[in-house]
């Protein structure tokens, strides 16, 4: 053991020869001018980076209008397909919110008003099994949203829950 | 090997201690949070506290001035952009050093079988040292060989050591570190820094035995 050591010591003297082992004078220097600078390059090319991909992103529509400039017919017809695709959104988001349930979200007075309106009060539903779908579903709710003196009214006697439902979409699909 | 079989270390000798100037230096924290706020000037400091270690340390890993170079460069770089990843669980100096040990593990793992030494020049002072002398000149059978060979010998029976092993040399007998410093660089316990110690050394003795005999 006392021999290991004893050799330990001398590979232990000549491992300090690393220590010796210099890089070139001014090199240290050098290496944190370089980190530095390698430093703010990444920066700057990370903005850098980031305009030219925007750019080279743009340049499509950099010639895409220089293409309309270049022809007033093809800029019209451009034009003309942008109004009608926006005309054609209105009206499909007109006809969309015509479909939806809107009466579940009207007052009760707005509510009892549609569905007197659409609905004879002198021809009550002869045949049960017409009871609208959209009542027989959800009775508690629509509970809820009738005027506290329509329970005694007769209409609503006869389909208490019918107040909350317009008549347009209290039949199945098909009727 | 375990803990107990690897001999206690005799004491430090005071060249050693000398070099073992890698503490923690006061005012890392502060540096730290000034460069958080975006004060280059403070990184730069931190850079130029360590660079000459961090740079060492994989200079003798991979006995190659440029790959050491490129490497100390990415270390730094790295750290600089995981700062604020850095919570102050470690010192500073010890979570750079991990950066730049792991940043040479990887690099030598892709560098194998590729080994191409570049070794750094000794300085004037080598040839004055008195104990470099006398093993060149009088412990030494090969009274022919000067202290360049002998450099390139003991590089060369560095690089044939695991890559573990070297660091383990690298940071304790080179780098002057005590084995509980290099156990937190190492994320290991501090008998696995003696066993691996005392194994690289007994590798290196047998590579080098011409030398120390």
């Amino acid at each position: 053991m006392k021999s290991d050591e004893q050799n330990f010591k001398s590979l232990r003297r000549l491992l300090a020869l690393k220590r010796h082992e210099v890089p070139p004078p001014g090199y240290f220097d050098r290496l944190a001018r370089e980190v530095a600078g390698r430093i703010k390059a990444g920066e700057q090319s990370e903005f850098s980076g980031f305009a030219e991909r925007f750019s080279a992103e743009a340049s499509w529509l950099d010639r895409f209008w220089a293409v309309l400039e270049a022809r007033p017919i093809a800029a019209t017809l451009c034009g003309i397909a942008a109004c009608g695709m926006l005309v054609s959104g209105l009206v499909y988001s007109e006809k969309k919110g015509d479909s939806a349930p809107i009466a579940v979200f009207m007052a009760p007075e707005i509510a009892g008003g549609v569905e007197m309106a659409s609905q004879p009060s002198s021809a009550p539903p002869s045949n049960p099994s017409l009871t609208p779908v959209g009542a027989s579903l959800t009775p508690s709710s629509t509970g809820g949203l009738m005027p506290s003196g329509a329970q005694s009214d007769s209409l609503f006697n006869i389909h208490p829950a019918l107040n909350v439902q317009p008549a347009g979409h209290l039949l199945p699909a098909g009727q | 090997m375990s803990e107990a079989s690897s001999p206690r270390e005799p004491e430090e000798p005071e060249e050693q201690r000398k070099a073992s100037s890698i503490l923690p230096e006061s005012g890392d924290m502060e540096l730290v949070q000034r460069a958080r706020k975006g004060d280059f000037s403070a990184y730069d400091d931190l850079v130029r506290r360590y660079q000459e270690r961090i740079y060492a340390t994989i200079y003798h890993m991979t006995s190659n001035h440029e790959d050491a170079n490129d490497l100390a460069q990415e270390t730094f770089i790295k750290a600089f952009q995981a700062l604020n990843s850095f919570k102050g669980g470690s010192s500073f100096y010890t979570w750079i050093y991990r950066i730049a040990v792991n940043k040479t593990i990887n690099f030598l793992k892709q560098r194998k079988n590729k080994t191409q030494m570049s070794l750094d020049d000794l300085d004037i002072k080598a040839e004055n040292d008195p104990d470099l002398v006398a093993l060149v000149s009088e412990r030494t059978p090969r009274r022919d060989s000067d202290l360049a060979e002998l450099q390139e010998k003991l590089n060369e029976a560095m690089l044939r050591l695991s890559d573990s092993h070297r660091l383990v040399v690298t940071l304790h007998d080179v780098q002057g570190m005590s084995h509980e410093e290099i156990a937190k660089i190492m994320d290991c316990n501090v008998g696995t820094v003696r066993s691996r110690l005392f194994y690289a050394r007994q590798q290196l003795q047998g590579y080098l035995a011409d030398y120390l005999r």
